[in-house]
């Protein structure tokens, strides 16, 4: 996918993109999730796309995932970076779980952790390319959230990316 | 039974004229100083149980767990030094989410049961090191089925049906050895791993106790987690009755 090369100019401090280890650009992506609450919990709602540039490629990917007993993850942006996310948090309940104590990470504490991961990631120059989605109900609160590739998170009634 | 070493005890490196490691011994018995923990292979699944004698009436109960999760499928009850058990488990745990993370599946129990035994003889190796003062039974749900492992200070790790350690696990084995574990489920085994525990709790040396079991069973969806409590409740009363029927003979 040449044509969407960086063009940089003379002055760059980026430096040249055959010797970088980060991520430049996506290249299989999702597009829009969107969520909502209401009376009895969250809705949240996207395609199963995976877009390679202009063609759709993937016609099954599942773009949300639930994980450990409270939350749903859905994801636009880089796939392969929305897996490794699926990973970590797969980590995360698992320790969760072995604590074995009656408690279990509920949907907020989620968004922290994710918007933590997805910030540290951009301040090394190295971003995990997604827009998350993060919504959830715990002891019968309901939360809803989102993370963006920066880092900038927020939460509301309803969020899309 | 016990034996001086006089003078080749002095480091786990050295080996005594007879061919013996007198501190890895030393660290059995240890191991030999703490409460009784069983664990049973049943039809469906493994129980073990712990009899965690209570050092002072101000302990919360239900803390100090003994028995804890490595991974979904498997756990560990830890007899002797606490505070080492805790390393190996923390050590446990390590492994087990490495080899998902690398395997993508959950770690065969025999893998795991290889990997502590490993980690545990590493420590019996080097003279800057003292050997694990802990024996552990780890039990697990993998595809081949149920199996029950223990690990002795001395890195030896062998498969189970049952098998008990600490205190009173001369008397906890002959219990065992009554049970028909090919026949009994893990309900079953809940019941009688308690019983044992109660029958080899010593009144007079030791006062007071607090019985912890977990499971890992096909009614526990192949997940290891504490027994619920009514059947613990249950298996509590079980062995109360048990207890005193023998006693009024």
């Amino acid at each position: 996918m040449n044509f969407m090369a960086l063009k940089q100019p003379e002055n760059s401090l980026l430096g040249s993109e055959s010797d970088s280890q980060r991520t430049l650009y996506p290249y299989v992506t999702g597009t829009s999730v969107a969520a909502l609450k209401y009376k009895d919990g969250i809705l949240m709602a996207a395609d199963m796309g995976g877009s390679y540039g202009s063609t759709l490629r993937y016609k099954s990917v599942e773009r949300m995932k639930p994980f450990g007993k409270h939350s749903l993850l859905g994801a636009s942006g880089e796939i392969s970076d929305f897996q490794e996310i699926l990973h970590y948090l797969d980590e995360l309940i698992l320790y969760d779980n072995m604590w074995d104590d009656g408690n279990s990470l509920g949907p907020k504490e989620v968004h922290n952790y994710l918007t933590r991961v997805m910030y540290n990631r951009r301040n090394k120059f190295n971003p995990l390319w997604n827009s998350l989605v993060l919504g959830g109900v715990k002891n019968g609160n309901k939360y809803l959230g989102t993370v963006s590739m920066i880092g900038v998170n927020f939460e509301d009634n309803h969020v899309a990316t | 039974m016990s034996s001086i070493g006089t003078g080749y005890d002095l480091s786990v490196t050295t080996f005594s004229p007879d061919g013996r490691v007198f501190q890895i011994e030393y660290a059995a018995k240890a191991v030999d100083n703490s409460g009784t923990v069983i664990g049973i292979k049943c039809k469906d699944g493994i129980v073990m149980g712990v009899e965690k004698l209570i050092a002072s009436k101000m302990m919360l109960p239900g803390s100090n767990r003994r028995i804890h999760s490595v991974h979904r499928h498997s756990g560990m009850a830890v007899a002797g030094l606490a505070a080492d058990g805790r390393q190996i488990v923390a050590r446990a745990k390590s492994e087990a989410t490495n080899y998902q993370s690398v395997y993508g599946e959950p770690i065969p129990v025999k893998e795991l049961a290889e990997r502590v035994a490993s980690y545990v003889h590493l420590c019996t190796l080097y003279w800057w090191l003292r050997p694990f003062g802990c024996g552990i039974i780890l039990g697990g749900y993998d595809r081949d089925g149920p199996q029950l492992y223990m690990v002795e200070p001395s890195g030896i790790s062998y498969r189970y049906f049952g098998a008990a350690i600490g205190k009173g696990k001369q008397a906890a084995k002959t219990e065992i050895e009554k049970l028909k574990l090919s026949e009994m489920t893990c309900r079953e085994g809940v019941i009688e791993v308690a019983k044992i525990i109660y029958k080899v709790h010593d009144e007079a040396k030791d006062k007071a106790f607090e019985l912890e079991m977990s499971w890992v069973c096909d009614e526990s969806k192949q997940q290891h987690q504490k027994v619920p409590d009514d059947l613990l409740e249950e298996a509590k009363v079980a062995a109360r009755t048990a207890l005193e029927e023998m006693d009024a003979d």
